[in-house]
């Protein structure tokens, strides 16, 4: 079954507590797949987030050093369907700017390879191993977001998903489709970022059985 | 297409905790600006002015809402809507 990009949602607030939620609607499909990136100034961290009262699987949790910002990211196979709340859950209360986007999924293996480049660079790159028909979600954290981009994979630029103010800034994207193979994707601005991908991947198609006749 | 979703945020006495619920979305840009700005001006801007006292708790966001009960604010934008608790379009009124 081909994998196919759902519905997105981004929030960006001050969360004034140590939980906050908003609503986000996940596709009907087989192979459901939900992906969330957070991104939290100074050293709160993300315990835990829900969906629908579903617990999701952190798959990455990295200081930036260079930002003073919590980057993680989670992921939910077979999701409920349809519009329920994310619920984050902080370590404790944050009165800074803080970003969640979320990318809904239908086809999907779930969250494959992912890599992180820092400290900021200008035009940071980061490279991904990806299996084939696999989408990239490209994400970068930097000093401004001026003149913003991101490119996946390198040299093609997509569309900006979400562009939030966090202290310092955060902005990506998606990829289609992609074919196997070192993927290197790119994101910058006219300030140094650090840049991190994640590996969407395709649900495996299974082939029909041959039937057999058994003659007796 | 982008929809922007409006928030309406007030003090909950019971609770003795701010509550912030979704109640509504624009499609229209300048609607979701103008309440960032209005939201930056108002409880963003006491926030950033107060943040330390807000962080070791001498002080109460409830000092905010005993002089504005009511805000209105987007944090949210999705590119999907169909199945949220609210089916229209809110008029933004400029003040």
């Amino acid at each position: 079954m081909a994998l196919v990009e759902g519905n997105r949602t981004a929030d960006r607030r001050i969360p004034m507590s140590n939980t906050y939620s908003f609503n986000h609607t996940q596709n009907t499909g087989a192979d459901g797949c939900l992906v969330i990136i957070i991104a939290s100034p100074g050293t709160i961290l993300v315990n835990s987030v829900n969906y629908g009262g579903q617990a999701l699987t952190n798959v990455r949790q990295t200081v930036l050093t260079n930002y003073s910002t919590y980057w993680s990211v989670w992921r939910l196979n077979n999701p409920p369907t349809g519009t329920n709340s994310v619920q984050v859950n902080l370590s404790v209360s944050s009165w800074n700017g803080t970003s969640a986007v979320c990318y809904s999924f239908t086809g999907s293996a779930g969250v494959g390879v992912n890599n992180l480049t820092q400290p900021a660079g200008t035009n940071q790159t980061t490279t991904l191993n990806i299996s084939n028909n696999s989408m990239i979600i490209g994400a970068c954290v930097g000093g401004n977001s001026t003149n913003a981009y991101i490119a996946i994979p390198q040299g093609t630029n997509r569309p900006i998903d979400w562009n939030h103010n966090i202290n310092n800034w955060t902005w990506g994207g998606i990829s289609p489709s992609l074919p196997a193979g070192n993927t290197t994707i790119q994101g910058g601005s006219t300030s140094s970022n650090v840049i991190m991908g994640v590996e969407v991947k395709e649900a495996a198609i299974v082939p029909i059985a041959r039937r057999r006749i058994i003659i007796v | 297409m982008e929809y922007y979703i409006v928030s309406k945020i007030d003090w909950d006495n019971d609770n003795n905790h701010y509550k912030c619920e979704e109640v509504g979305y624009t499609t229209k840009i300048e609607d979701y600006e103008f309440l960032q700005n209005n939201y930056n001006n108002t409880l963003g801007a006491f926030i950033e002015n107060n943040k330390t006292e807000l962080e070791n708790g001498t002080k109460s966001l409830y000092e905010f809402f005993e002089t504005t009960p009511t805000l209105y604010a987007c944090f949210t934008t999705t590119n999907a809507i169909e199945h949220f608790p609210f089916t229209e379009e809110i008029n933004i009124i400029y003040y």
